[in-house]
């Protein structure tokens, strides 16, 4: 065994805690769940409440202006493929009439 | 006698919206466009009812000439419909199956406006009327690798079809009423 070997052994060996230290962690980390609960939760519900009802409006006035861009934009979709397929009807009904006057 | 003048104009309202849809709804089935539309590579489908019309309308601008026009003829309707296809190549229906739905528009109602018969296309106007307001509108064009069927119901007056001409490039077309017909072209067609 050399000097390296028998300064690891000395520094990774098994110590027991000093008396009372579970107890100490335990009381410190029940000390520290409760204080920070209590606090937070009404004041972070009240943040929420306000940030859902200031933008509700506005999301709900965004949801409607999107529905109607769609829509106008299916209108005009609507009206363009209506306005081809006349513009087509009305070429072959002229070509056919061109061709039945001699 | 004002309550019940309404409740007879909500009751005729109300029975022509599903009876125009039922007209979409057999050409489509007799079109078997489920069928077709599978094989399209390109598909559009518009359907618009009296509240997305309305919605839609909100958003057409008054100021800008044409929009403001358009926002008018919306007025008097309750729906649009329009379906599309675009097949790869040609042959991809059958037109006597066109030909045969087309047939469906032959009744008391309808007044065809135009209707084309060439060797690979078809292209048909209906109106549908009581005699004296236009209550909707049917444009059929089957090209040899597009087809196309547009309904539009509603109160539509003659004139705002005349309105129509320019409106994102709508022909003004000679709506007299008088059923034209195209007939068999040349051969070439």
């Amino acid at each position: 065994m050399n000097d390296l070997e028998a300064r690891l052994r000395e520094v990774l060996a098994r110590r027991e805690p000093s008396p009372g230290f579970r107890g100490r962690v335990l009381a410190r980390l029940q000390a520290q769940r409760r204080r920070p609960a209590r606090r937070i939760w009404p004041a972070a519900v009240l943040a929420a409440s306000l940030a859902l009802a200031a933008g509700l409006p506005f999301a709900r006035r965004e949801l409607n202006r999107r529905q109607g861009e769609q829509a106008k934009a299916q209108l005009i979709l609507a009206l363009d493929i209506t306005q081809q397929k006349l513009a087509l009807t009305e070429r072959r009904l002229a070509a056919l009439q061109e061709r039945k006057i001699p | 006698m004002i309550r019940r003048a309404l409740l007879i104009a909500l009751l005729l309202g109300a029975g022509l919206a599903p009876a125009f849809a039922q007209d979409i709804r057999e050409l489509l089935a007799a079109l078997d466009w489920e069928r077709l539309a599978a094989k399209a590579k390109e598909k559009v489908t518009v359907d618009l009812d009296s509240s997305m019309l309305k919605l839609a309308s909100g958003f057409l601008s008054s100021s800008k000439p044409e929009e403001a026009r358009t926002r008018e003829l919306v007025k008097g309707l309750s729906h649009i419909w329009v379906r599309s296809l675009e097949f790869e190549k040609p042959g991809e229906y059958d037109l006597a199956a066109i030909d045969k739905a087309l047939a469906s528009f032959r009744g008391p109602e309808w007044k065809k406006i135009v209707d084309v018969s060439a060797k690979q296309e078809r292209a048909g106007v209906y109106l549908r009327s009581d005699g004296e307001r236009i209550l909707g509108i049917v444009v059929v064009a089957a090209e040899p690798e597009e087809l196309t069927v547009v309904q539009i119901a509603g109160s539509i007056h003659p004139e705002d079809l005349k309105m129509l001409g320019g409106q994102f490039g709508i022909p003004k077309m000679e709506l007299d009423m008088k059923p034209r017909r195209g007939g068999r072209p040349a051969k070439d067609e």
